[in-house]
């Protein structure tokens, strides 16, 4: 058990470090941590059930180090900046004033077609429009365009924004939900009365979305 | 910090149970290894059989009594050798076939060794 707790240990850092040697690239949507976490654990839970020898507390054990490692290192890179970034890495300038940042590009092996790529992905298709782009510790890129080729807001255009909330799903399968009721400052009272007024039983209706104006709309069950 | 202080519990309680794990396999090696030896001991000095087979049938309540719980804290293949090799020294006695035995509690004796070996914190068990 003793020699399970130090290889764990000694991986998890390993992998890390492997992870964070890759670079950005290679993370996707995760933190390096989180997906060092998902794949050793993953890969840990298999092997107690493919090998019938060895006990399941080999599995469970390593499992319970890893999230309790996870947990404590992503608290200390709460309390400490500097360990977050040697853990987590920094974002990264891609693109500073309409300029490429060969540089950035090349300590974090990003070829020009991949940044083309991860901007095509942000609906951005000529790369001139381009003002700013970060990549981001996880991965991904924020994007800020060219003042002149950015979209048009209704305050650019001073129009009266309308003061139309989202609808929330109030009523999921039969089941209320009252937390969105509350969110929509909406009442059971007012619920009771849409039910009455529309004569059906609360068991068939598949879905009721209203907003905080009260306006509502109904799905009935049909099977 | 609920969940932290969850986190370094759980990290607490492993440790713990690490060095309970260790010490029950180390005391259970040690049990063992007693009973073994006091089966050599008769069978060298020839002492007799009846006392041998009292041991023997002493070996093997102890062993299941361990096994149990040593099959949650260490790979259950050792522990299927010693059982398999426990298994063949009465009837060993029985026949009289004291070379072999002698060769068959050597073997779990190995067994032991190894299965103490692996919980040892070594560099050719870290690497």
């Amino acid at each position: 058990m003793t020699i399970i707790i130090y290889r764990t240990i000694m991986l998890y850092i390993i992998i890390i470090i492997a992870f964070k040697m890759m670079g950005k690239r290679q993370v996707g949507e995760l933190q390096p941590s989180e997906l060092v976490i998902t794949i050793m654990v993953s890969n840990i839970a298999a092997l107690p059930i493919e090998n019938m020898n060895i006990p399941l507390l080999s599995g469970i054990f390593p499992i319970l180090i890893l999230v309790s490692f996870e947990i404590i290192f992503s608290f200390i890179c709460l309390k400490k900046p500097k360990f977050r970034k040697m853990i987590t890495g920094s974002p990264a300038i891609l693109i500073l004033d309409g300029k490429i940042q060969q540089q950035n590009l090349l300590n974090l092996r990003f070829t020009l077609e991949d940044l083309i790529e991860e901007l095509r992905l942000k609906d951005v298709f000529d790369i001139s429009e381009v003002d700013s782009c970060i990549i981001e510790t996880n991965g991904k890129i924020s994007v800020y365009k060219k003042q002149e080729k950015d979209v048009v807001t209704k305050e650019d255009l001073q129009i009266e924004p309308s003061t139309k909330k989202p609808s929330f799903p109030i009523i999921v399968d039969g089941e209320i939900n009252k937390i969105n009721l509350g969110y929509c400052n909406l009442t059971e009272k007012w619920l009771n009365n849409i039910i009455e007024e529309k004569q059906i039983d609360i068991k068939n209706i598949f879905l009721l979305t209203a907003d905080a104006q009260g306006q509502y709309k109904i799905v009935k069950r049909e099977i | 910090m609920k969940t932290l202080y969850t986190a370094i519990s759980i990290l607490i309680f492993i440790l713990l149970f690490s060095i309970f794990s260790f010490n029950y396999i180390s005391k259970s090696k040690e049990e063992i290894t007693n009973i073994l030896n006091s089966i050599e001991n008769n069978i060298t000095k020839k002492e007799n059989i009846e006392n041998t087979k009292i041991n023997i049938k002493y070996l093997e309540e102890q062993w299941q009594k361990k096994e149990n719980l040593l099959s949650i804290l260490t790979k259950h293949e050792i522990l299927d050798n010693i059982r398999t090799n426990i298994s063949t020294l009465m009837p060993l006695i029985e026949n009289q076939e004291n070379g072999i035995l002698l060769s068959e509690i050597k073997k779990i004796k190995t067994y032991l060794i190894m299965m103490i070996d692996e919980e040892k914190i070594s560099f050719k068990n870290l690497l």
